[in-house]
């Protein structure tokens, strides 16, 4: 039996279709991944109801390199009177940065009786004290999740427990870390669960982190009272700080009752510990709740959570009975959405043949990328630093335009939301007839 | 390939450049300019209702005029401010119509006077050498524009009168005073442009006129008769 997962989302009920969704994103791996490179397995050799096999497989070559060999496995039927233990322990070639969460991939994991499975960080010999979940399961391909947090810990190590009249068997493919601090976010998998009556549906989750933002999924709430959908969107290490949750969402031709906004939720979590909850009512701004009236438009609302983030879940629900359906096109890590200080509203009122120049801000680090839409668009101009002048105009008269700037960390998937410049143009009036009066004549 | 100008050519130019930047200067012959004199506001007429003006300045013609003037009451240049050069004005929409586009600009080429200063020298006469006597006036300004216009007067009980022809800078005054007469002599000159006269200046001097006086009596004692 698998070990409950206390992912927020993953609730026990009926809606639970939970999806493990390794991408090709995460292998192609924009963070630096760090695979332990030593296996050890005790006892050293098979024992009487203890048999470990190909314990070496679980080991990178050179710890960048993910193991390919085929999985280690741990074998463990309890003895009557006593137990019987055996274990694989995974160690890296340096101690795991605080605030990272350590990987390891199992698969084919079974108990019986009281046999149990066991996950703890280890600073070579000796345990140290580190959250533990069972992470994400399907198709065979299951996440135990260790945050480092406290103590030097440089391993994991994993243990099947064979008490009397147990057993406990699981294989052991690999352990990872990504650095805490990389600027770009790796997405490692998502899932989708829900609670209440089985009147909802998530498809396609995965094109919720595909990088894609033409590709999306979709909650249905087709009879929704006291339903909640939600998707998680898990990320390979935890985000840096000041850094945003950035979802890009967009609404079926008319399917969404507005009233359903304030019951759609973007939460960020670390590890099962929530960290920041918005409503995507509070995230709207007017000039998406313009968007959101084009159907099928796409728009991004990004928040700063309160503390450092590995994961976001987007529910759903609906308290009221009434019907929806939500498009999630792209959950993300994004720097903050670019800063325009000297622009007290959303709009430029410019005269016929006016420039202005605009002046935005973004996170330290990243760049500023100009375009001359809110979706796609052009490329205008990219800054090379955090703070950039970009000069609009002139304009013929009659005419609006709108820009939008994204904060950028260079070579990374994902913008931030991009922060809207309305321009309007205004007519600009004759010269005036002005007559002087000649006063100095006599 | 090595460039070469020449003497003549480079003169030539310099002249051009120094003449388009005469040209663009305000005369008091300037089309459209007005003229101003010393101590006089620039007075713009009230604006539109929901606007204001923006006034810039340049001493030259141009198409981007940088200086902005500050106006009093949203009106009035001060003459302590106002100079020749031009003047371009456009509206915009005031405090409660922000979003009204600034206007286009016009023009307002301005020439501004320097003071003048006039005054001649007059003394009192004898009838008899009337003929003779001729006041001459005189004016001082600073001004680049030399061409002065003139007008002699006559002043009684305060009002002016024209003496006519008496349009130079000099006067010979009329034989036809009588003799004991004290006329106020006035002359008034200003600059002369195009037929009209501007910032005029006046200085006043009493002349008398005196009698030719009575042929003298005179008794000589000659010699008295004797009586044989």
């Amino acid at each position: 039996m698998h070990p409950t997962c206390t992912c927020p989302s993953l609730s026990p009920l009926r809606l639970t279709a939970v999806l493990l969704l390794l991408l090709g994103a995460a292998k192609e791996g924009y963070g630096q991944r760090v695979y332990a490179t030593i296996a050890t397995r005790t006892p050293a050799t098979n024992q009487t109801g203890i048999t470990i096999s190909n314990h070496a497989n679980a080991q990178s070559p050179d710890g960048t390199t993910e193991p390919s060999a085929g999985p280690a496995r741990i074998e463990v039927i309890g003895p009557i009177g006593s137990t019987r233990s055996g274990y694989i322990q995974l160690q890296f070639s340096s101690t795991i940065p605080q605030n990272s969460t350590v990987f390891l991939r199992v698969a084919n994991e079974s108990t019986s009786g009281t046999g149990s499975i066991a996950v703890t960080a280890r600073s070579n010999d000796t345990q140290v004290t580190a959250s533990t979940t069972k992470f994400i399961t399907i198709n065979g391909q299951e996440l135990y999740a260790v945050n480092v947090s406290g103590g030097s810990i440089n391993g994991v190590r994993i243990t099947a427990n064979g008490p009397l009249l147990g057993s406990a068997a699981v294989s052991v493919y690999y352990a990872f870390y990504e650095p805490t601090t990389t600027a770009c976010a790796t997405v490692l998998g998502t899932s989708t669960g829900g609670t209440g009556l089985n009147l909802g549906s998530i498809s396609s989750a995965q094109n919720a982190i595909d990088g894609n933002l033409d590709t999306y999924s979709t909650f249905s709430l087709t009879l929704g009272l006291a339903t909640t959908l939600t998707q998680t969107v898990y990320f390979s290490n935890v985000s840096n700080p000041g850094e945003a949750v950035t979802a890009t969402f967009s609404v079926p031709d008319g399917t969404l009752s507005l009233d359903l906004l304030g019951d759609i939720r973007v939460v960020a979590y670390r590890g099962g510990t929530e960290v920041s909850s918005q409503s995507l009512s509070n995230l709207l701004s007017l000039d998406l709740l313009g968007l959101l009236n084009d159907d099928n438009e796409r728009f991004t609302v990004s928040f700063t959570p309160s503390g450092i983030f590995d994961r976001v879940v987007v529910s759903m629900s609906s308290t009221l009975g009434l019907l929806g359906s939500l498009r999630l096109h792209e959950v993300q890590r994004t720097p903050v959405e670019p800063e325009i200080p000297d622009l007290e509203s959303s709009v430029i009122r410019l005269c016929e043949g006016e420039t202005a120049s605009i002046t935005a801000q973004s996170m330290p680090g990243s760049v500023i990328r100009w375009y001359d839409a809110v979706n796609n668009g052009n490329l205008l101009q990219q800054s090379g630093g955090d703070t950039d002048v970009y000069v609009i105009g002139p304009y013929p008269v009659g005419t609006s335009y709108r820009y939008a700037a994204a904060a950028w960390n260079t070579d990374c998937p994902a913008e931030s939301e991009r922060t809207i410049i309305e321009i309007i143009v205004s007519e600009r009036p004759p010269a005036p007839n002005v007559t002087l009066n000649p006063n100095s004549q006599y | 390939m090595k460039t070469t100008i020449n003497f003549a050519t480079l003169a030539t130019l310099v002249l051009l450049l120094t003449a388009s930047a005469a040209f663009s200067q305000v005369t008091p012959t300037t089309t459209g300019v007005t003229i101003f004199c010393d101590g006089s506001d620039l007075v713009l007429p009230a604006p539109a209702a929901g606007t204001e003006y923006v006034v810039r300045y340049s001493a030259t013609a141009t198409d981007t005029p940088t200086e902005n003037v500050a106006l009093t009451g949203g009106t009035t240049i001060p003459s302590a401010s106002l100079a020749t050069g031009y003047y371009y004005v456009s509206t915009q929409g005031d405090a409660t119509n922000p979003t009204v586009c600034e206007s286009d600009m016009t023009p307002l080429p301005v020439y501004k006077f320097a003071p003048l200063t006039v005054s001649f020298t007059a003394a009192d006469y004898c009838i008899e050498d009337v003929g003779t006597q001729e006041f001459t006036g005189t004016v001082e300004s600073t001004d680049p524009y030399t061409t002065f216009t003139y007008q002699w007067y006559t002043v009684a009980d305060g009002v002016e009168t024209a003496i006519a022809g008496a349009t130079e800078s000099t006067y010979q005054p009329s034989a036809d005073i009588a003799p004991g007469t004290t006329t106020m002599y006035r002359l008034k000159a200003g600059y002369l442009v195009e037929g009209l006269r501007y910032c005029s200046d006046i200085h006043d001097v009493a002349v008398t006129v005196t009698a030719k006086p009575a042929a003298p009596t005179i008794t000589i004692e000659g010699a008295t008769g004797e009586t044989l």
